[in-house]
């Protein structure tokens, strides 16, 4: 125990304990479930906007003691990790290897693993690499009972057993404490390539059917309009009422070139303008990720759409921080009042009890509701912040 | 039932039932009371619900491919066929998804897509017979996983109907749907939490270009420690497929290729992507596998022939009959990909001490073994030693630090490896999350858990043994 507390929200301020072993953890959840208390476990604390607000008092457990290398066989391209490493020390030790982990984590220096998963993070790598469900091999977890689980296992292939990984993946940690996982890793990629250019909004649509049906493969396609570019202090800033297109290559060095070649020669036609190739692509990509959390946003929110209906969608925007994974079909929305509809990443408090904030409500809430019921009947798990109410 | 899907749609006479006693895990057989064939979800929830009030079992069933008795309904019962169910309701090439019903073949929804460039990746040897909802059930691999992913990675959402005949959407076309990962978390569970009655799953756009090779091998280690260095190398093949000399010999007689009798083993390794830069990949695994003493690389210079490489491959479990069994079990290992030469001298070592015929073709690039067991199931001896010599190979898979079930799921075949793999406190909490869908048990009972269904622990039921049952 220590003198620390944490507010989320509003919450009362929670007294944070840092279990220094799982079994530890265990300990802490069972007092907590027979105190009728809530477990709010935390990371590098970089996400705690999304969500609801805590409904209940209790601790908040820091699990980035819990942040060893347990396995690494890089030959078999799999490591196993404690959940609290940071993403940015993972990718240290997979880059030791020639490796890394495809997948997009705001400030990686604090972030961990096990939060990264909670959350679901993701970022541009996604149009090319899917997102953390199609990683996660295996996983241990401490429920509502206060035992460690486990789930999956530690091969690229293993249907034994549920997939706990996939449940627990985006669960908002209320479904148990996330202590070990193994990740399939991928190779890191021989040459990088970026090109940016700039469209109007009425060539928009042409210009995205171009890329969805280019010869080239991009891994990465990204929008972004000038609020965004200048947030994120990009370089090559469109104008307003334009956007930028920033697309991204990753290969072999021979495979990117004749990419980039391709792509430039598709769009010698296309209504495009101010096409250019840039060379620092990994500082891109991660400014543009990193505007999920951008401070100034007291609002930001995530539409998910048909990606054949984005360039509709983002006609008469207000002038706000608009960028999209833009084949995925996803738009992340900033300004400082929340809108209806989107799925909200962060906003005020006080909003968070007016506006629904998953969007449009759905018959699967029914049964998620009744899973986390079953999985936590006591409601110690984060209470309160995927769920209204129990 | 008749008065649900019509009597055109239901099957009860004895006869009828032999053909859905069991699958292709022919040790475990059980007959169903009535098989029904409903064509709409809406039949669906009627069978269900009847199931319900006259608490009777139930299973969804596709083409009935499942190698580890998946489809096997446990205690009889209602037996609901969807082979019917087959229509391909959408595609949407600009989005990259399709939607259909789970009856429809896996290859059929390739078949349709072919004139956009698109496929549907997961690629089971069994793709001509299979169904997506059977897919679905067991999250069904592939040779084409090594670098496109299992079923799941290609499942963006489903509707399921529950054992109480509610009918839940979960996931759909549009990416990260708020909440839990309901579709990843139904997808593999074979058919214990509702029935799949619609699908819609991730389109990827063909390969540009395809480079097959066929290594030939003089020793089954030099083909291992070759598809050991690829993967090691940082090279992601699109498949990586070893085939023994004792399949090669099945195949070469259906066949006649022209494969080498007289080499231990061949592997089929193939790269895919965009054409410029292939090449060079493809020398890079030549060299690798020359490295590893490959007697001969083989090369595919035309889409006929690469397709009859491919052929050997996928149709190589049809042509196991010309070695001179009446049956075969085949096993569905899996351990780290550095594993695999000491996996294969494990088979063979066990082969020679039970004095049983096993052939091998797999998924090596995954480190997923295929051992098939060859025996005469009229011979309880024979049946005997080849469930002894599977749990002996899937005890070394474990040791080894891999899995019973790389993409066949646990069905009725694997329930009592569970307790080997999973800790009682594991079990429990599978338990829990069952009764959380499929409360009363009534939904594929059996299957999966070793417990009879509801929450019973599970080590109450662990002499529940179907399969041995079944087979003994």
């Amino acid at each position: 125990m220590t003198a620390d507390t944490l507010i989320i929200d509003d919450s009362p301020p929670l007294p944070v304990c840092r279990p220094s072993s799982t079994s530890d953890l265990c300990e802490m959840v069972q007092a907590a479930r027979g105190a009728g208390q809530g477990i709010y476990p935390v990371g590098g604390r970089t996400t705690l906007d999304i969500g609801l607000p805590p409904t209940k008092p209790g601790i908040a457990v820091d699990m980035t003691a819990l942040n060893q290398v347990i396995d690494y066989p890089a030959r078999d391209m799999t490591v196993t990790v404690q959940a609290g490493i940071t993403i940015a020390a993972l990718q240290e030790e997979l880059a030791k290897e020639g490796q890394w982990l495809p997948i997009d984590v705001t400030s990686p220096e604090k972030a961990t693993l096990g939060g990264a998963i909670a959350v679901n993070q993701s970022g541009p790598h996604r149009y090319g690499y899917g997102t953390l469900r199609d990683y996660i091999l295996g996983m241990s977890f401490v429920t509502d009972e206060g035992v460690e689980v486990k789930a999956g296992g530690r091969v690229v292939k293993n249907v034994a057993g549920y997939d706990f990984m996939k449940l627990q993946t985006g669960a908002l940690g209320t479904l148990g404490v996330i202590t070990h996982v193994t990740l399939k890793v991928k190779p890191r990629p021989e040459a990088y390539a970026l090109l940016v250019f700039k469209c109007s909004q009425d060539s928009l649509s042409e210009v995205l059917n171009l890329l969805h049906a280019s010869r080239s493969r991009p891994v990465i396609v990204e929008l972004l309009n000038s609020e965004a570019c200048q947030a994120g202090d990009l370089p090559f800033p469109t104008s307003e009422h334009e956007w930028t297109l920033a697309v991204g290559f990753e290969e072999k060095e021979t495979t990117v070139r004749w990419q980039v070649m391709t792509l430039l020669n598709e769009l010698r036609t296309a209504p495009v303008r101010d096409v250019a190739e840039l060379n620092e692509a990994s500082g891109y990509w991660t400014r543009i990720t990193q505007l999920q959390t951008h401070p100034a946003s007291s609002f930001i929110g995530k539409a998910n759409l048909l990606p054949s209906q984005l360039a509709q969608a983002l006609r008469n925007k207000p002038p706000v921080i608009i960028h999209a994974h833009a084949l995925n079909g996803i738009i992340w929305q900033h300004g400082p009042k929340p809108v209806e509809e989107l799925i909200i990443r962060r906003c005020p408090v006080e909003a968070k009890r007016t506006v629904p904030i998953w969007g449009k409500p759905t018959s699967a809430w029914n049964l998620m509701r009744h899973i986390k019921k079953t999985l936590d009947p006591g409601d110690v798990f984060n209470p309160g912040r995927l769920f209204n109410s129990l | 039932m008749q008065a649900i899907v019509g009597a055109e749609n239901v099957l009860t006479a004895p006869a009828d039932m032999a053909a859905y006693e069991c699958d292709g895990f022919t040790i475990a057989k059980t007959k169903p009371d009535v098989v029904v064939f409903p064509t709409s979800t809406e039949q669906i929830v009627g069978i269900v619900k009847a199931c319900s009030e006259l608490g009777v079992s139930f299973l969804a069933r596709g083409a009935g491919t499942s190698l580890a008795g998946g489809c096997v309904l446990v205690g009889g019962g209602v037996m609901i066929a969807l082979a019917r169910m087959k229509r391909i309701l959408e595609i949407n090439i600009r989005d990259r998804y399709a939607v259909v019903e789970p009856g429809v073949v896996n290859v059929w929804l390739t078949n349709a897509l072919k004139p956009f460039g698109y496929h549907y990746a997961p690629d089971p040897s069994s793709q001509g017979a299979c169904t997506i909802g059977g897919n679905v059930a067991t999250n069904s691999g592939g040779p084409h996983t090594l670098k496109y992913g299992v079923t799941v990675n290609h499942i963006l959402g489903v509707e399921i109907v529950l054992p109480d005949g509610q009918v839940v959407t979960c996931g759909g076309p549009c990416e990260d749907t708020p909440g839990y990962d309901l579709t990843g978390t139904i997808v593999g569970s074979e058919g214990t939490f509702g029935i799949v009655s619609k699908v819609w799953v991730r389109l990827t756009k063909n390969p540009e270009a395809y480079r097959t090779l066929l290594g030939v091998f003089d020793t089954i280690d030099d083909a291992t420690n070759t598809i050991s260095d690829i993967i090691g190398a940082g090279i992601v093949p699109a498949a990586l497929e070893l085939l023994d000399k004792t399949m090669l010999s099945a195949v070469e007689a259906a066949f006649k290729f022209g494969f080498p009798l007289d080499a231990e083993a061949v592997v089929i390794m193939e790269v895919d992507g965009i054409e410029a830069g292939l090449q060079d990949e493809a020398d890079r695994i030549e060299a690798i596998a020359r490295t590893n003493k490959a007697r001969e690389v083989r090369k595919a210079s035309t889409e006929s022939e690469r397709m009859a490489l491919w052929k050997a491959r996928k149709q190589a479990f049809g042509t196991i009959g010309r070695l001179g069994y009446p049956s075969y079990c085949t096993q569905d290992g899996v351990v780290p990909r550095t594993k695999l030469p000491e996996i294969m001298r494990f088979i063979m070592a066990t082969a020679a001490k039970y004095q049983l015929g096993i052939c091998n073709v797999f998924h090596a690039g995954d480190g997923n073994v295929h051992p098939i067991l060859m025996f005469d199931e009229r011979d309880p001896i024979q049946v005997q030693k080849v469930l002894e010599a599977s749990h002996d190979i899937l005890a070394e898979c474990i040791r080894l630090g891999g899995s019973v079930t790389g993409e066949h799921g646990i069905g009725v075949e694997k329930i009592d490896f569970m307790p080997l793999m999973f800790t009682s406190a594991d079990l429990n909490f599978m338990v829990r999350l069952r009764s959380a869908f499929n409360p009363e048990g009534r939904c594929s009972p059996g299957k999966l858990l070793p417990t009879a269904g509801g929450c019973a622990e599970p080590s109450t039921v662990i002499q529940t043994k179907p399969a041995r049952r079944a087979a003994v």
